[in-house]
């Protein structure tokens, strides 16, 4: 995996007590909301679509992108689209940024070097939350072609390659010597009990509304912006994929 | 391992600040210094006294270097929290607006900028009340736990963090259950149906077989 030779394993926690980061472009509407808090009880529309175009603005920083996708991952049950273009995007930034700091003077390379690490820091979470979710159900994801349509090739070969060692291992462990039909790893019992183990996508989820949606589900849930909702996952799941709602 | 167990239920504090250390601030700079491209866009320059903005990351590097002044921010101030106290304690009311990350953002400037933040002491002592009140709400909400939805306005990232195991099992325990009930009702149903029509096998069986 491109990760290892990125980052060596690493305690998260002492590097991020060190440092770094990525700018945020502020999450300029939420302090906003604070600022305006009392006087817009009345929920002044002008005022909350001139909020919905600065978050537009937001989801074009490839950085923010990344961010949003590194939470969602890390929320979500089931694996979720890759963020290709953002990450590589990413990378070249830092690259850039790093061929900058050779020539920057002593003080301003070190907070270029803290902003690069910040970043750094993200895509290694960011894809080691993945690669967590692929060890899980690395089958189910192999077989499901909406999963396989959502992992990188390295992820996909990776998830094929741990399928292999696991199969292998308990074939040579035990399986060989069981009787044949009783040799199977993708069956159906009763009571949907399932030898490919699959995410439950029932599970509960914190979720923000990014983009008004209103009336939603049946028994109707009202969905505005920046409501918080503790919800099942499959509720929300396709307003997810729209960007609609965001994992907290 | 790809993710330790801790980072399964949610986010730990450290990656809570790293989110926290995105938002911005004003600072004060105390030297010159030219504009700086960073990742994300470019903040500066850094002229003495004029304010400007910058990530959290690079403000308190800069403070702890000696190099800024952090303007603390309105909702970090000693009568804005007492108001926003004051309105959570009231009875039924909602969560009171407060930044997403108010309590890191908080952490942080409390630790780097104290010199900064006057009355920092009372300020303290105000968002621990906050956090309590804040606190008990929460846990109250979970009485109106369901399994479909709860809305929770205004309840800020680390707050969300510290209920996630707690609520998440609620949850998804009582999902269960309801199902249980769904399929224990059916069956119910299926079962009624059943009776009537057994009920005169069962008579004629009683007639043959008198036991």
């Amino acid at each position: 995996m491109d990760t290892d030779d990125l980052y060596s394993g690493a305690n998260l926690d002492s590097q991020l007590d060190h440092y770094s980061e990525a700018t945020y472009p502020a999450d300029h509407t939420t302090l906003h909301a604070a600022h305006n808090e009392q006087m817009d009880t009345t929920g002044d529309t002008s005022q909350e679509e001139e909020e919905e175009d600065q978050e537009e603005e937001d989801d074009q920083d490839d950085v923010g992108i990344l961010t949003r996708a590194w939470m969602n991952e890390r929320n979500a049950p089931e694996i979720l689209a890759y963020e290709g273009a953002a990450l590589e995007n990413s990378l070249e930034l830092v690259d850039y940024q790093r061929q900058k700091m050779a020539s920057a003077p002593a003080f301003v390379a070190n907070i270029l070097k803290m902003d690069v690490d910040r970043v750094r820091f993200l895509v290694r979470s960011y894809l080691r939350a993945r690669l967590a979710k692929i060890e899980r159900h690395a089958r189910h994801y192999v077989q499901e072609t909406r999963y396989r349509e959502r992992m990188s090739q390295a992820e996909l070969e990776y998830a094929r390659g741990f399928v292999e060692l696991d199969v292998g291992h308990v074939r040579r462990s035990f399986l060989d010597q069981l009787p044949p039909h009783l040799r199977g790893l993708d069956e159906v019992g009763g009571e949907g009990l399932d030898m490919v183990t699959k995410p439950d996508l029932d599970t509960a989820v914190f979720c923000r509304v990014c983009r008004t949606v209103g009336e939603f589900h049946e028994d109707p849930i009202v969905m505005k912006r920046n409501n918080i909702f503790i919800t099942r996952y499959g509720i929300i799941r396709d307003l997810l994929e729209d960007g609609k709602v965001e994992l907290i | 391992m790809a993710v330790s167990s801790r980072q399964k239920e949610g986010f730990t504090m450290p990656e809570l600040e790293y989110l926290a250390q995105c938002e911005t601030v004003t600072i004060v700079p105390l030297h010159r210094m030219e504009r700086l491209e960073l990742v994300r866009g470019t903040v500066g320059p850094f002229r003495p006294p004029q304010k400007t903005q910058v990530p959290l990351w690079l403000a308190a590097m800069l403070k702890r270097t000696n190099r800024c002044r952090i303007v603390a921010p309105d909702w970090l101030r000693y009568e804005h929290l007492q108001k926003l106290c004051k309105q959570e304690e009231e009875p039924d009311s909602l969560f009171t607006k407060l930044p997403f990350h108010y309590l890191e953002i908080a952490h942080i400037l409390l630790t780097v900028a104290e010199d900064d933040i006057s009355e920092s002491q009372g300020i303290r002592r105000l968002l621990q009340d906050l956090r309590e009140s804040r606190q008990s709400k929460t846990l109250r909400g979970i009485e109106m736990l369901n399994p479909l939805q709860l809305q929770m306005d205004n309840l800020s990232a680390a707050e969300i963090n510290e209920i996630r195991p707690l609520f998440r099992h609620s949850f998804n325990m009582l999902r269960q259950l309801d199902s249980l009930v769904l399929a224990s009702e059916k069956s119910q149903q299926q079962s009624q149906y059943a009776d009537q029509s057994y009920a005169g096998l069962e008579d004629s069986f009683v007639s043959s077989y008198p036991l």
